[in-house]
């Protein structure tokens, strides 16, 4: 943890040092006399917390945690003071704590244990702009930022998000949204409620940090932007498209569209409104299975086609086991529908 | 739609605040308390999202009714009001979530739920 003091009076700067070194002496301390001073500073560190006196004769604390915050959002606040009527103003600014003077450790050590928690909460959420946004739709809806998963704070937030997605970059009219979402509500309880839930979207979604995801609203309508974001069907639509463009498509792409089916579209959802484009998905998603063990077959790779074959199986498209081992045996080969009679539908 | 608990000795402020949340933010009434004991035997019954209490009541005080509620209840949001500044810093040694200063003013009323909102 990263800890700036900002404080006019040496000796106050001195014994604050020397509660922040009492509660934990691996902080990395960085002291300041002058705000003015801090604000330098804080150009060029980041700091998780500064601990500000009020009074000071250039800017007063207040005034500098405004600044700092809107320089680094992410820093938290305790101001450390002699006088009491400022709490209402670091209420407003959203400081974790505020504390009296003469300083008490066990009060100094609450607040700065209130400072833990919050970046702790925080969690992985601040992340460099080199780690990997992706989303994911095949198989569950996950949104990632290298190793921070985005977490829903409701079912329905997840579904607006999903939806919205769905749209690929379309705008939704938001008395629609409030019709897919909450059809057996009255309009204005509805739209109250999708106010609600795209205010959280949005600051859920900035956790993810330089715009990479972001809900505009325009003409009454929302729409969902992604920037350098990795979208797992985007990216097998792609691979798909430029298989069935080639005449004789790489397997390369082939092997690249198939592995990024890693389920079907929201597969464990349920959301009707996505049951189209599942059933669209998944059949893109055989037919790279076909491209495939065709390719495989022809250059008699036999085991790989196999492989592939397994997988095409394991799809409950084909119920009718009959019809299935006769696809397989017309364009595949007798002895091959042979063994899969044997291998995949042993647990029949 | 999230759910609000006021506590006020005074109704007219408990009538101010309903006003300034009413249709205007997606909070539902769940009911209001004259006193910290009637609002201390409320609230596990209306299991609200944000409790608004004032101060200064006879018989039990906001900030007593605050502490008693944070040992029972200790996620619960509380939003202290009072027209005396300085119960800000025991607001801040309680762990509230904010506090409105009287006269109430519609923008911080608005400003300190919206806040609670993204949490």
């Amino acid at each position: 943890m990263r800890v700036l003091i900002v404080e006019d009076e040496l000796e106050t700067l001195s014994e604050i040092e020397d509660c922040l070194r009492c509660y934990d002496e691996t902080i990395e301390i960085e002291l300041c006399s002058n705000p003015l001073q801090a604000i330098k500073t804080c150009q060029a560190h980041s700091f998780d917390a500064a601990l500000l006196d009020i009074q000071m004769p250039e800017l007063t604390g207040l005034e500098l945690a405004e600044y700092l915050s809107a320089m680094s959002p992410e820093m938290n606040f305790i101001f450390i003071t002699a006088f009491n009527n400022y709490a209402t103003e670091a209420f407003d600014l959203n400081a974790v704590d505020y504390i009296l003077k003469p300083i008490r450790q066990e009060r100094f050590n609450k607040a700065l244990d209130k400072v833990r928690k919050e970046i702790a909460e925080r969690g992985k959420a601040f992340v460099n702009s080199s780690s990997d946004v992706a989303i994911r739709a095949f198989g569950k809806m996950v949104v990632s930022s290298g190793e921070h998963i985005l977490k829903w704070k409701r079912q329905k937030s997840a579904e607006i998000f999903a939806y919205l997605l769905h749209q690929q970059g379309a705008p939704v009219h938001k008395e629609k949204l409030c019709e897919m979402m909450w059809p057996e509500y009255d309009p204005p309880r509805a739209l109250a409620y999708l106010q609600t839930i795209m205010y959280q979207l949005r600051k859920n979604t900035a956790e993810i940090g330089d715009s990479h995801i972001t809900i505009d609203y325009a003409d009454h309508c929302y729409r969902l932007n992604l920037t350098g974001v990795r979208y797992d069907v985007n990216l097998f639509l792609d691979a798909f498209h430029q298989a069935n463009q080639e005449s004789a498509p790489s397997m390369d792409v082939l092997i690249k569209a198939e592995q990024l089916y890693t389920g079907a579209y929201f597969e464990e959802e349920g959301w009707i409104w996505a049951m189209g484009r599942q059933q669209n998905l998944e059949q893109k998603y055989l037919k790279v299975l076909e491209m495939i063990i065709r390719q495989k077959m022809s250059g008699e790779d036999k085991e790989g086609a196999l492989y592939y074959i397994q997988k095409w199986a394991a799809l409950d498209v084909y119920k009718n086991q009959d019809s299935y081992l006769s696809w397989v045996a017309e364009h595949i080969g007798a002895d091959v529908a042979k063994k899969l009679e044997a291998i995949v539908f042993e647990d029949n | 739609m999230f759910g609000i608990m006021l506590v006020d000795d005074e109704r007219h402020f408990i009538d101010e605040l309903e006003d300034m949340i009413k249709g205007e933010l997606p909070f539902t009434i769940l009911g209001n308390c004259f006193n910290g004991i009637t609002a201390l035997n409320a609230v596990r019954d209306l299991n609200p999202d944000v409790l608004i209490t004032d101060v200064l009541m006879p018989g039990m005080s906001g900030l007593e009714l605050a502490r008693k509620i944070r040992a029972i209840m200790p996620d619960l949001p509380i939003i202290l009001m009072s027209d005396n500044p300085s119960y800000a810093v025991n607001g801040y040694e309680l762990g509230v979530s904010g506090f409105l200063l009287k006269p109430l003013a519609k923008d911080k009323v608005h400003e300190t739920l919206n806040r609670l909102l993204c949490v």
